[in-house]
């Protein structure tokens, strides 16, 4: 990263709090960065967009840096109150929600269906603690043709399709043609929610797949040898989650999905440093245990080097970490142009701005949407 | 190799898509097509994809159950009728 890009000081203390394997408890290099002032308003603005806040609270109280953080550091008292408030009700709802997955879980699992958490709900009490890794959901993955009866034991559960809404803290449900144009458009059920009574997370909201990719993507994976190769997780929850590979590939794919997505960008949200940290710690922990050579087997017989590649490239353009290297040499897939691609279903658009630009962006929402999903549904449906 | 002859039924189904989609798109000559027809490459993205298979139900009296609703499926006239074919038997099945 060049030094004069705007806030390079800034940028560099949130991807280094952006992340759990630094153990320098110390930390002499983010002691030397808080002593000058920072802009601390474009930090939480751009932790809180990257879902990291609740990292970034939690690497500076464990590395004892909040005293010189509001010191020379230039932290503001105000900023303070909010953040220490937004990673308390962070680790309150994660409970809640962590607590409710499991429920789900066993309430399927009664039913005779298989569901598989994925993502925060699979990495929490696994890589992180419920303290230190932001939840927007509880994402599941189950076989296609067990939708029906999942949508079913959803209901019955009390939940229903639809968003929640904030002005009026109820639940507003979606239109059957929304229903539908969901179903065929989109790898998952639409969203499920149920109010939960709690002040700090007053809802759940569940999501349910079967694929990793939308279908009109030029990829797909087969989400019912996901399921059947899940395992117990290891925490005692009775939540089930995918073998290791299949995480890594999940990752992979997700950083790719969301990056690539003209949905995404119109929102420009299609890169968060939580996920970068997902894949990075997930293969600081898990790297010894993984075959390196089954792992590309798979990848290969599902034919997804191009978005494994891509979340793999990425995690490396943030971290560097040689962790990833044999990851990335053995995906390579060839043709690297696709990296710098956005897409809209089979519509195409190439982005020439640096990576590290688009990554700290903070430009709102576009007036005009580019990607069709868009101009169909509010943000608040999907 | 020649194609094993495909039933009545999906020939039937066959020719009640191709004639709602040249309708839809304003081609009359795609009612003549011999071979598979690509959605796209008449013009139809993933929403006017799901917008003429909305109209093609109301166009042929039927509901297409959520659990068919897949756009992969959907990308080819030939897809959409082994889609709705699909439908049909299980339908008969229920």
């Amino acid at each position: 990263m060049h030094e004069q890009e705007e806030h390079s000081r800034e940028r560099d203390l949130v991807i280094r709090l952006a992340r759990l394997d630094d153990h320098d408890p110390g930390d002499s290099h983010m002691r030397a960065l808080l002593e000058r002032p920072l802009d601390w308003n474009w930090i939480v603005v751009t932790a809180t967009r990257h879902k990291v806040v609740q990292l970034m609270w939690h690497n500076l109280m464990r590395k004892d840096l909040i005293t010189p953080a509001l010191g020379t550091g230039g932290l503001p008292e105000l900023w303070t109150v909010y953040v220490s408030q937004m990673f308390a009700a962070g680790k309150e709802r994660n409970r809640l929600w962590m607590a409710n997955a499991a429920e789900i879980s066993a309430c399927m699992r009664d039913a005779g269906i298989r569901v598989v958490a994925i993502k925060g709900a699979a990495l929490i009490d696994d890589i992180y603690s419920v303290e230190n890794r932001f939840l927007n959901d509880i994402d599941f993955i189950a076989k296609r043709a067990e939708l029906g009866k999942i949508k079913e034991c959803m209901f019955d559960l009390g939940y229903s399709y639809g968003s929640y809404n904030y002005a009026t803290g109820r639940i507003d449900p979606i239109a059957h043609r929304v229903e539908r144009a969901w179903l065929f458009n989109n790898h998952v059920l639409p969203n499920f929610y149920k109010l939960s009574g709690h002040e700090v997370a007053p809802y759940y909201k569940i999501q349910v797949g079967y694929d990793f990719f939308d279908p009109f993507e030029n990829f797909d994976i087969d989400g019912d040898a996901i399921v059947d190769a899940a395992v117990p997780k290891n925490d005692g929850s009775g939540l089930l989650v995918p073998a290791l590979a299949d995480t890594l590939i999940n990752l992979c794919c997700h950083i790719y999905r969301e990056g690539v997505s003209m949905v995404y960008q119109d929102y420009n949200v299609n890169w968060q440093l939580g996920k970068f940290c997902d894949m990075l710690a997930f293969l600081l922990k898990y790297d010894t245990c993984l075959d390196l050579d089954k792992f590309v087997a798979k990848v290969d017989a599902e034919e997804i080097r191009q978005p494994v590649y891509y979340g793999l490239h990425y995690t490396n353009e943030v971290y560097r970490n040689p962790v990833l290297r044999r990851w990335l040499d053995a995906t390579d897939p060839g043709e690297r142009d696709y990296l710098n691609e956005v897409r809209d279903g089979s519509r195409r658009a190439f982005t020439s701005e640096p990576f590290h630009e688009r990554l700290f962006s903070l430009r709102g929402v576009r007036s005009e949407f580019r990607a069709g999903w868009n101009r169909h549904f509010a943000r608040n449906e999907w | 190799m020649r194609e094993k002859p495909k039933p009545r039924a999906q020939c039937d189904v066959r020719d009640d898509v191709l004639s709602y989609l040249a309708d839809y798109v304003s081609v009359p000559t795609l009612t003549k097509a011999r071979g598979d027809v690509v959605l796209k490459d008449c013009g139809l993205d993933s929403f006017g994809t799901f917008e003429f298979v909305l109209g093609l139900e109301e166009r042929l009296g039927l509901t297409i159950s959520d659990e068919f609703l897949d756009a992969r499926r959907c990308r080819s006239v030939n897809g959409i009728v082994d889609l709705l074919v699909e439908s049909y038997a299980r339908g008969r099945d229920r």
